[in-house]
């Protein structure tokens, strides 16, 4: 029984890294359609940024909060420069998704070339051991589990309950009719991607701190970005949080019973019973239209 | 003695005909392959050991080369472990470049890799890869550190002393990791121990929660670590900040690994090859100073395995050269390795390889990790 409620931490644990990858990916997404594989250079950016703030003297404090600017900055610049000029020439969707796939391995061997490959560590959190009896977790633990839930309820009341998460709620209900009553559906496609960034910074900073940052991280990030949100349900934002954890506790929980060697491909049994059972994923009700 | 003018010009165009091969024997340059992992999660290992060679040829081409002839590399990436990548790279290296030598890493490439330096006869040193299937795997290869299995069993000799019985393993799934445990568990178990989980995981995996979970669970004695890199490194972090707090022990220690786990690395053992950058020993000294100033850090072992191949490879080719004949070739080379044996090694000392198996013998100790620098205990020696 002990190992069941280990696994289980741990599977919280892991989910609330996966919820904060998903909503993040699944905001972009759901508002802009695009299959933004690049979102995974925007985790690498915010990893590094937080190492490089850290290494310049700052606290841990501060480095997280300039991570946060730094990825925020990002994304809004790769839909800016990148996205907005490929649709203007009336790109496809797939010319997009490999423009967005040449620039997530553009940035991870950039930083690959400025940091070194070996793994930087982000240093001074106060890790505290919690042990129940063979039970063993910590406060990092604790930590990504409340920084994702505080993460997805300002988002959601974000988007509830202002204006500009009105008009994006608007936009990813229906792009054409925003447009015809007079929302900047391109001013919302970027603020979409400054928010989706940022919120996926908290993630890249807590996955620093448990286990260093490597260039190559961004592969990781962007697979368990849109797996959360297939499985909850394109365009839903609680879908993808759910799904996030549900990943997080089947990848764990899973090997409960077989060898922990098997613990990825967990993931994509969920994600492939999932499709068969409910192929608009579990709150999703048609394949490219969603509701928050 | 009308023919001594016909006569006279045979044996000037024999000599002609001798002088021409002999110098098309002599290389313009001697130009070497490595085989190394320069992306993926083990670049590490490809900086460090290129870092490593080329700084030796740095200072034997300073020198003006051997007999004027200078060394350049050409290196090729295995992608860190792929096979297909070795196999592809290999046979640039051969049939592009010609190369007649070439540094490898890592267990699986190389294996990989073998068939063709066999066919080729082009011989091969591995300074990295530790995987028992490395024994005996052919007449080329040659391994200028001790196999993993060597260091695993230092390992359980140190915790049969510590008087463990109850042992748990976490192991990396390919073959240097699996044939470590695979080759230690029966001695753990013929030692009179027991084994009560062993956990094999891919290669630089960062979450080791679901592993460790199962480790904790079985309640062992010490947790013993067959794998390499920062791997090493981020299970000690993750195990102690898991609250596992029996002892860990290992075969490997590497500073980054050591400076990601920071102080939750304090205790760890390893038994692995010994090269000490702060030691005495002239030769140590003059090449942790080139090392710093061309890779802007300190030299560990793998580095040194990688130096030392050089100083091997140039000791192989003035033993060939002088032998004569057809000399800048794979088995001129391994020739001249079989007769010479014993080389003198950056560690201080020597290294000694046994022709039969491919293997060598070199410095091996106990180091304890304290405020992340690995502090040596006592040379060990593997029964």
């Amino acid at each position: 029984m002990d190992l069941f409620i280990q696994l289980t931490i741990n599977g919280l644990s892991l989910g609330s890294i996966y919820l904060l990858l998903g909503i993040s990916w699944g905001l972009i997404f759901a508002v802009t359609r695009t299959f933004h594989f690049a979102h995974g250079a925007t985790f690498v950016v915010a990893a590094y940024a937080a190492y490089l703030f850290q290494q310049l003297g700052a606290p841990l404090i501060l480095a997280a909060v300039g991570s946060v600017i730094a990825a925020g900055l990002f994304g809004m610049a790769v839909e800016g420069i990148l996205y907005r000029f490929l649709r203007k020439a009336f790109a496809t969707h797939l010319v997009i998704f490999v423009a967005a796939l040449g620039t997530l391995i553009t940035v991870e061997n950039l930083v690959a070339m400025g940091f070194g490959t070996d793994t930087k560590p982000l240093e001074g959190f106060p890790v505290k051991v919690i042990k129940i009896g063979q039970v063993g977790f910590n406060n990092l633990n604790v930590v990504m589990f409340i920084t994702a839930a505080a993460v997805f309820a300002a988002l959601m009341l974000y988007l509830r309950h202002t204006k500009t998460g009105k008009a994006l709620r608007a936009v990813i209900s229906n792009p054409e009719m925003a447009e015809v009553i007079g929302i900047d559906v391109r001013k919302y496609f970027l603020i979409a991607f400054g928010l989706g960034s940022v919120v996926v910074a908290p993630a890249a900073v807590l996955v620093t701190i448990e286990r260093g940052a490597t260039p190559d991280l961004g592969h990781w990030a962007i697979l368990y970005a849109f797996m959360p949100v297939i499985i909850g349900g394109i365009g839903s934002l609680p879908g993808a949080a759910l799904a996030g954890l549900i990943v997080g506790l089947a990848e764990s929980i899973g090997i409960w019973k077989i060898s922990s060697q098997w613990q990825v491909g967990m993931a994509f049994v969920v994600l492939v019973a999932v499709l068969l059972l409910k192929p608009t994923g579990l709150f999703g009700f048609r394949v490219y239209r969603g509701k928050i | 003695m009308k023919h001594r003018g016909w006569i006279s010009a045979v044996i000037f165009s024999l000599v002609i005909l001798v002088g021409a091969s002999a110098q098309a024997q002599a290389p313009k340059e001697f130009k070497i392959g490595a085989i190394l992992a320069m992306t993926g999660a083990g670049s590490w290992y490809g900086q460090v050991m290129s870092q490593g060679f080329l700084t030796a040829m740095d200072e034997i081409n300073g020198k003006g080369g051997i007999d004027g002839i200078k060394f350049r590399a050409v290196v090729e990436d295995h992608q860190s472990g792929s096979g297909a990548a070795a196999i592809n790279g290999f046979n640039k290296l051969v049939n592009v470049d010609k190369i007649p030598f070439s540094f490898t890493s890592y267990t699986g490439p190389t294996l990989s890799i073998v068939p063709v330096a066999n066919e080729k006869n082009v011989l091969l040193l591995n300074g990295g890869g530790v995987g028992p299937k490395l024994v005996k795997a052919s007449p080329y290869l040659f391994n200028n550190r001790m196999l993993s299995v060597m260091h695993g069993v230092g390992v359980i000799q140190r915790a049969k002393e510590r008087g463990f019985a109850k042992m748990a393993s976490l192991y990396w799934n390919d073959d240097a990791g699996l044939g470590t445990q695979k080759y230690v568990e029966p001695l753990w178990k013929a030692m009179g121990g027991s084994v009560v989980a062993s956990e094999g995981h891919p290669i630089g995996t960062t979450d080791y929660k679901p592993y460790l979970s199962k480790i904790m669970a079985a309640n062992p004695d010490f947790l013993a670590l067959w794998q390499w890199g920062k791997d090493w490194g981020v299970a000690v972090k993750q195990a102690r900040d898991m609250g596992f707090t029996k002892p860990i022990m290992g075969i490997e220690y590497t500073p980054d690994a050591a400076k990601l786990a920071g102080p939750t690395a304090d205790g760890y053992e390893a038994v692995t090859d010994y090269f000490d950058p702060k030691s005495n020993d002239p030769w140590s000294k003059s090449f942790v100073a080139n090392y710093k100033a061309k890779a802007g850090k300190e030299p560990e072992f793998y580095a040194a395995n990688y130096y030392e191949g050089v100083y091997i490879l140039a000791e192989l080719i003035k033993k060939a050269k002088a032998k004569g004949g057809d000399w800048w070739n794979g088995k001129a080379l391994r020739d001249a390795l079989v007769e010479i044996k014993k080389f003198p090694s950056v560690y201080g000392g020597f290294v000694e390889f046994n022709p039969e198996d491919g293997t060598c013998r070199k410095k091996t100790a106990l180091f304890v990790v304290k405020n992340t620098e690995a502090v040596f205990q006592s040379y060990v020696e593997i029964k």
